[in-house]
């Protein structure tokens, strides 16, 4: 009974928080209203006897992750987006194709009856005292192990590139970066601006004739 | 669903399974209509958390004594983290060139 309690709580919180994400006015309040899904999927798992997913749920996506977008959010402002037309069009195509995804995914398993399995009862003592770490732990270093290293991997690779593509600087005159924006965004006021204050990598050459006189002045 | 099991007495998977299809359909809405990148990433980590929860209810009910549906979701949780920072890092970049997060300003490359 208290389990159903918790369930429909749960239930209802993360789905009007999910409705909060997409309708949110200002992108910040999504955030906030995502860091709400994630805990309440979080308590999903510890009803389903993953306590160890939880926990990693709440640390990896409630904390984490949400700070990275926070983070990204800070650093590209939350202002709200210029009105543009089309905004009933893309609701109404976006609640459309969400509705078929829904239905198409509700089709899927409506009929489905594969038969539920007990937990043997040695499992039901181990969750019951030590919970289930060990286990996940066991088999990712056993049976998992290859998609293991390469998930390591992955992450390695996804962070070199991340550090790479947040610190690629380009310098207002390099053919290849400076492509055209046509409503004119990206105007040569604010490069010169940017170049000023954000910091582009310093010019090689007015480096090198910051320098030489301070050389000068020792010789 | 047997009365044996710990948690989910009175719950059937199939009340787990409709709350990850609500998420899901929620966030393919917002991946489909949101015009802002981040909250675009945001919805993509919301699709992949419905996910995590099919893997999970699934695995309770399946078969329990088994964890290889937990290890799936460890496996999608730490490959939606590489994928939020790699994305938040192409957005940095955009804002870079163009000051500009929304979609419908990126259009360099359309016909």
């Amino acid at each position: 009974m208290f389990e159903t309690l918790l369930f429909w709580i749960f239930a209802t919180v993360s789905i009007s928080a999910a409705f909060g994400v997409i309708l949110a006015p200002s992108i910040l309040y999504s955030a906030l209203c995502l860091i709400i899904v994630f805990f309440s999927i979080s308590a999903f798992f510890i009803m389903n006897n993953a306590d160890f997913l939880g926990t990693a749920q709440l640390l990896v996506y409630g904390v984490g992750l949400t700070v990275v977008i926070l983070f990204g959010i800070m650093f590209t402002g939350d202002a709200p987006l210029a009105d543009r037309a089309g905004k009933t069009k893309r609701a109404i195509i976006a609640t459309l194709s969400s509705l078929s995804v829904a239905a198409v995914l509700y089709l899927a398993v409506q009929g489905f009856n594969i038969p539920g399995m007990e937990a043997s009862p040695e499992w039901i003592s181990t969750l019951q005292t030590v919970g289930s770490t060990g286990a996940i732990g066991e088999l990712i270093f056993s049976k998992y192990v290859l998609p293991f290293e390469l998930a390591s991997l992955l992450l390695l690779g996804a962070m070199v590139g991340a550090i790479l593509l947040s610190q690629k600087t380009f310098t207002p005159d390099d053919p290849g970066l400076t492509f055209s924006v046509k409503d004119g965004r990206l105007s040569p006021a604010l490069k010169a601006e940017w170049r000023d204050n954000v910091g582009f990598p310093a010019n090689p050459s007015t480096h090198s004739t910051n320098h030489p006189p301070e050389e000068e002045t020792h010789s | 669903m047997s009365a044996d099991v710990a948690a989910t007495v009175g719950i059937t998977v199939h009340q787990y399974l409709a709350v990850a299809l609500t998420l899901f359909s929620i966030g393919f809405a917002g991946v489909v209509s949101s015009r802002h990148l981040i909250r675009t990433l945001m919805c993509v980590e919301l699709m992949l958390n419905a996910v995590n929860l099919v893997f999970v209810s699934m695995n309770n009910y399946v078969n329990p004594s088994d964890v290889s549906g937990q290890v799936f979701a460890i496996f999608i949780l730490t490959i939606s983290a590489a994928e939020a920072a790699v994305g938040l890092a192409i957005v940095l970049a955009l804002f870079k060139h163009t000051a500009s997060v929304d979609v419908d300003d990126f259009k360099a490359l359309k016909w």
